[in-house]
């Protein structure tokens, strides 16, 4: 398994680029100055293909909302805010059992900074890096009658996380092409340390409705939109490694998206076309995405 | 008496007619927008170039990346509020084209349009050099030539559409696409 992982890994950096302001990943939307967008998104996933003789699945919805502001037409200001809501279903001494967990998970407050940008007639390509903090305001201490949550159904870190990364564009009035790479250092809090976070989003839209672009009118497009989007994740630490932690999994993600001059509507299912995971670490079933963006 | 009143209202009626026609210069400004690839980037631009107090009615081709703007006749048109306007859209604008009316004049021997009203003035050329321009750029057609310094010595109002090409211590030029009489 290891070889496909690493020349999916290696095609993907590669790539020239596929991903517009992608469905699967918030690090490509770009406001003007002085201008906000909104990005309100709804996931649902389901996680099972339990190795064990417990059973286990569990089932995340997940809220999202992303305020992007344009400090300047190269600077652009993100805060992601999720709400999530986790349920862990497992067998123990024959009994089926439920452990939940829902409330705000961690905030991402992070800045995005164009260093390239070159314009011709109808399109535009553009590189930018990007930076921040993921704080620990999702609750990461809970406890039910059986103890401790274990740390897949915890809501946050309970750290302080930087991340870093880079976003490239090719956008023409047809079709788009993106890569973005992010890396996320998780420094741990007290008992536990998660692994750190490595997700690369390839992705493409092409416009498949209206065949040619409107003239005089107010334009409006249906987006055929392709991704892959892959997370790795290092083993986490809790006096010493975990060994059922930690993994990659690469999403095919095909998606439609709706869009005005104003609102963008959109969904996408995420299907594991590859997943090597470590130990006896659930795997994800499926994921599907639906929301919506405004700018104004 | 009678015919006093009558000369001071008549004088009345011509200042005021002189007073609108003094408003109105520059009539139409059309940008035209590089990078310009998705919907969204169409309110991206419109919305500040809307706040720009002269533009009266905006209109956009989305395919050829061009926003049409009407002005107000009482608002004075600054090139360089379009010029950041764009460029904090994080597009690229490649040309600026005016709509202007007014009369032709001279600047330092070379023709120019002078707009009506505030007397903002443009350079009138057709051809552009390899270096940079200078007043010895010609309109570069005779015909033209004489029909601009028959204008000239007539105070005839005309209208003229060209591109805006703009040179370091030159007024602004206009690349003429087309010029015409204005019927009185």
């Amino acid at each position: 398994m290891k070889r496909p992982i690493g020349m999916l890994l290696a095609l993907a950096l590669v790539l020239p680029s596929i991903s517009f302001a992608a469905i699967n990943t918030d690090v490509a939307l770009t406001p003007a100055k002085g201008q906000t967008i909104l990005r309100t998104q709804y996931s649902q996933t389901r996680k099972g293909d339990d190795p064990t003789d417990q059973n286990r699945s569990m089932t995340v919805h997940a809220a999202k909302q992303v305020v992007v502001y344009g400090f300047s037409d190269a600077t652009a200001g993100f805060l992601v805010v999720p709400y999530l809501d986790k349920d862990l279903r497992t067998v123990s001494d024959g009994q089926r059992i439920s452990r939940q967990d829902s409330g705000m998970g961690d905030l991402a407050l992070f800045v995005k900074q164009r260093l390239v940008r070159h314009d011709e007639p109808g399109a535009t390509t553009r590189l930018a890096v990007l930076g921040g903090l993921e704080l620990p305001t999702g609750e990461h201490d809970a406890s039910d009658g059986l103890g401790r949550l274990p740390p897949a159904l915890r809501l946050g870190s309970g750290s302080v996380d930087p991340f870093g990364g880079v976003v490239f564009t090719r956008q023409t009035q047809r079709y788009e092409v993106s890569q973005d790479l992010v890396y996320q250092v998780n420094t741990g809090h007290d008992d536990l340390q998660f692994g750190d976070v490595f997700r690369h989003d390839t992705g493409a839209w092409f416009r498949v409705w209206p065949k040619t672009s409107p003239e005089w009118t107010a334009p409006r497009a249906l987006h055929a939109v392709l991704e892959l989007n892959g997370v790795w994740q290092a083993k986490h630490q809790s006096g010493g490694t975990l060994k059922d932690s930690g993994g990659y999994t690469l999403f095919l993600s095909p998606g439609l998206q709706f869009v005005t001059s104003r609102w963008l509507w959109e969904a996408s299912v995420q299907i594991p076309v590859v997943e090597s995971l470590n130990g006896n670490e659930l795997g994800t079933d499926w994921v599907i995405v639906a929301g919506a963006r405004a700018t104004f | 008496m009678l015919r006093t009143l009558l000369l001071i209202g008549f004088l009345t009626i011509l200042l005021g007619m002189g007073g609108q026609t003094a408003s109105a210069e520059v009539t139409e400004v059309e940008l035209q927008i590089d990078g310009l690839s998705c919907p969204f980037c169409v309110f991206n631009i419109e919305k500040p170039l809307k706040k720009i107090g002269a533009a009266r009615s905006l209109e956009m081709n989305y395919k050829a990346g061009i926003v049409r703007m009407k002005v107000e006749p009482s608002q004075p048109v600054e090139l360089s509020q379009f010029r950041q306007a764009v460029g904090e859209t994080g597009f690229t604008l490649r040309a600026i084209r005016l709509t202007v009316i007014g009369t032709v004049s001279e600047w330092e021997g070379h023709p120019a349009l002078d707009a009506r009203g505030t007397g903002q003035q443009f350079l009138l050329f057709k051809e552009e050099g390899e270096s940079a321009l200078t007043p010895e750029h010609t309109v570069a057609d005779p015909t033209l030539e004489r029909q601009l310094a028959a204008w000239r010595s007539g105070g005839v109002l005309v209208e003229t559409t060209g591109t805006v090409h703009e040179h370091q211590g030159l007024p602004p030029a206009l690349a003429i696409d087309t010029i015409r009489e204005m019927k009185p």
